[in-house]
């Protein structure tokens, strides 16, 4: 009885996967595909153009998902080092691997497995996980299915919700990675974030993603807009959440963000 | 015998030389530089489904100018698990909007226990294969509501003791699934190389009669492995131009691919391609024409 041919498929799909079973075919190209339940004919069928062809499929998909990866990461990547990113995601293709057919969405998957791991490793710089998520970030706004919409061309009011660009997000590093330099020199260290400041993320009416740097009381209440609230329970909320009572300063500078968050195309004006 | 063309191809399929949309000349065509140089353009529905912002905005508008052919790359209609019903909704959704009269995709497999590679790995090729992927493909048909052409990969690896040719591989699965076939002439060709075969006579063995589409592209060497990669990474040598010819001969008009992946040129430099492309499918016609119309010429005596 001979093999079945789905297990010669999946032979190829393991030595593709697993960076050890790739050592173990380097080392011994027969005992490996034994292992993987081949017969003496499908072993030497496989291995009739040498194990290199073998070996080329591994290099062909590790190559092409390292360089995806290196690049979204950016400079996390150059700090991380090639070694480092390259083993951790060897681990990670091996298992669990990528689940998506975007190619796009595969950095963003990749990072929520290994960062855990480099948040708690004491070797790497505290900040570079965070980094990571930001330079990925840039790529998901960039291409985030959600519309920005036009400016509503409609006046704001204290006892209505206000129109908010779809893309934006309110992001809270524990450094400021969005001022890093894209060329990252090795000295390179971020600020720690002020308390309760925060940052938006979104993409502009001009394609480009931007990041805003918001104060706790403004970033409260663009967190409530976003979630739907008036501008009264917004405002009201923020204030109780910084512990302040609105009076006509605060009144005066929310008019102010309020203009400033309408000319950038965070909101975009009173809903219509 | 069906003839998949009679059945596929309608007045308003492209025929001809198109090439394939890469974002990095998507903003020049996007500007009309290749207006009137291509017969359409070849788009993976993937590189747009679920997306957003300016490089959607720009196919839009291009899908709006140009006549559009759609070919997808993560199928993976050899592998054993169930399809994805997210995948399938979002591609149908993209058809119903942008795509011909059939889709395409490649007989390979692409994921491994749920892990997507995103690569194109080859099949064994033997009848139990070929019957397990025509179910896959006739199945994916029906979720599309829309034929399938199939698409011949260039692969690296004897997959076990093959019990066929590649030719005698797709021409049974292209039967029990009754698909179509898109012909990549340039594919054959890497794979002569690397496994020391005819690629005239393999080309003759595929089911001409399926024959919807075809791909033309360039490869390399890949020295590392001492292989020939097909990374559509340089232009197309003259034997596919060859090769291009003596499907056309038979085939009569089609569209016809060029596809570029690695080291892509200007604009302008791919659009001389298409044309040299597009004079050696002109003359295959016309020599297909001469053959078949010649008037009757005797003399007596
Ligand atoms: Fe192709």
């Amino acid at each position: 009885m001979s093999v079945e041919p789905d297990q010669i498929r999946s032979a190829l799909g393991q030595v593709v996967r697993d960076r050890a079973r790739h050592d173990r075919v380097v080392a011994d190209p027969h005992a490996e595909l034994t292992a993987l339940g081949l017969d003496e004919a499908a072993r030497a069928g496989m291995l009739a153009c040498g194990s290199q062809r073998l070996l080329a499929y591994h290099h062909m998909v590790h190559g092409r998902l390292f360089k995806t990866v290196r690049g979204f990461l950016g400079g996390a990547a150059g700090r991380l080092g090639d070694d480092r990113l390259r083993a951790d995601l060897d681990a990670w293709i091996a298992d669990p691997g990528p689940q998506t057919v975007y190619l796009r969405d595969i950095p963003a998957q990749f990072l929520s497995w290994a960062r855990p791991g480099w948040d708690a490793d004491p070797s790497l710089p505290p900040w570079l996980g965070e980094l990571a998520a930001h330079q990925v970030s840039i790529r998901t706004i960039r291409n985030d299915p959600r519309e920005v919409g036009p400016q509503t061309e409609v006046g704001i009011e204290l006892e209505r919700p206000i129109a908010c660009n779809a893309t934006v997000e309110l992001v809270r590093y524990r450094w400021a990675v969005h001022r890093l330099p894209t060329k990252l020199g090795p000295d390179a260290e971020p600020e720690p974030t002020p308390e309760g400041q925060a940052v938006i993320a979104y993409r502009h009416a001009d394609d480009q993603p931007r990041f805003v740097d918001i104060k706790p009381r403004s970033a409260h209440m663009l967190e409530l807009l976003i979630a739907g609230k008036t501008l009264r329970e917004a405002l009201f909320g923020a204030c109780e959440a910084t512990g302040e009572t609105l009076d006509d300063e605060i009144l005066g500078v929310t008019a102010v963000t309020l203009a400033d968050l309408i000319d950038r195309h965070v909101l975009l004006g009173g809903l219509a | 015998m069906t003839n998949m063309r009679e059945r596929l191809l309608d007045p308003s399929t492209p025929t001809g030389v198109g090439l394939g949309l890469r974002a990095e000349f998507m903003a020049d065509v996007q500007q009309g530089l290749a207006n009137d140089r291509v017969a359409f353009f070849e788009v993976s529905p993937e590189n747009y489904m679920n997306r957003g912002g300016r490089v959607v905005r720009m196919f839009e508008d291009i899908a709006a100018r140009h006549r559009l052919i759609t070919h997808g790359l993560m199928m993976s209609l050899g592998s054993i698990e169930p399809f994805s019903d997210v995948y399938f909704k979002d591609l149908r959704g993209f058809l119903a909007r942008h795509g011909s009269s059939w889709h395409s995709d490649h007989l390979c497999f692409s994921t491994e226990q749920g892990a997507v590679l995103h690569d194109l790995l080859p099949l064994p090729l033997d009848e139990v294969t070929a019957t397990r992927v025509a179910g896959r493909i006739r199945e994916a048909q029906d979720r599309l509501e829309r034929p399938l052409a199939i698409e011949n990969i260039s692969y690296y690896l004897p997959m076990g003791r093959p019990q066929m040719s590649e030719a005698a591989f797709m021409t049974m699965v292209c039967e029990q699934a009754d698909c179509g076939l898109l012909l990549d002439v340039n594919n054959v060709y890497v794979n002569s190389k690397n496994f020391g075969f005819d690629v005239r006579e393999m080309v003759a063995g595929y089911p001409l009669e399926r024959v919807i589409q075809l791909h033309v592209a360039g490869h390399t060497h890949w020295d590392r492995f001492d292989m020939f990669l097909d990374d559509h990474g340089a232009t197309a040598e003259p034997t596919v131009h060859e090769l291009l010819a003596w499907v056309v001969e038979r085939t009569g008009p089609v569209p016809v691919l060029l596809e570029r992946d690695k080291k892509i040129p200007p604009l302008a430099e791919l659009l001389d391609e298409v044309t040299a492309l597009q004079s050696t499918y002109d003359q295959a016609l016309i020599r297909r024409g001469g053959a078949g119309h010649e008037p009757g010429v005797a003399s007596v005596g």
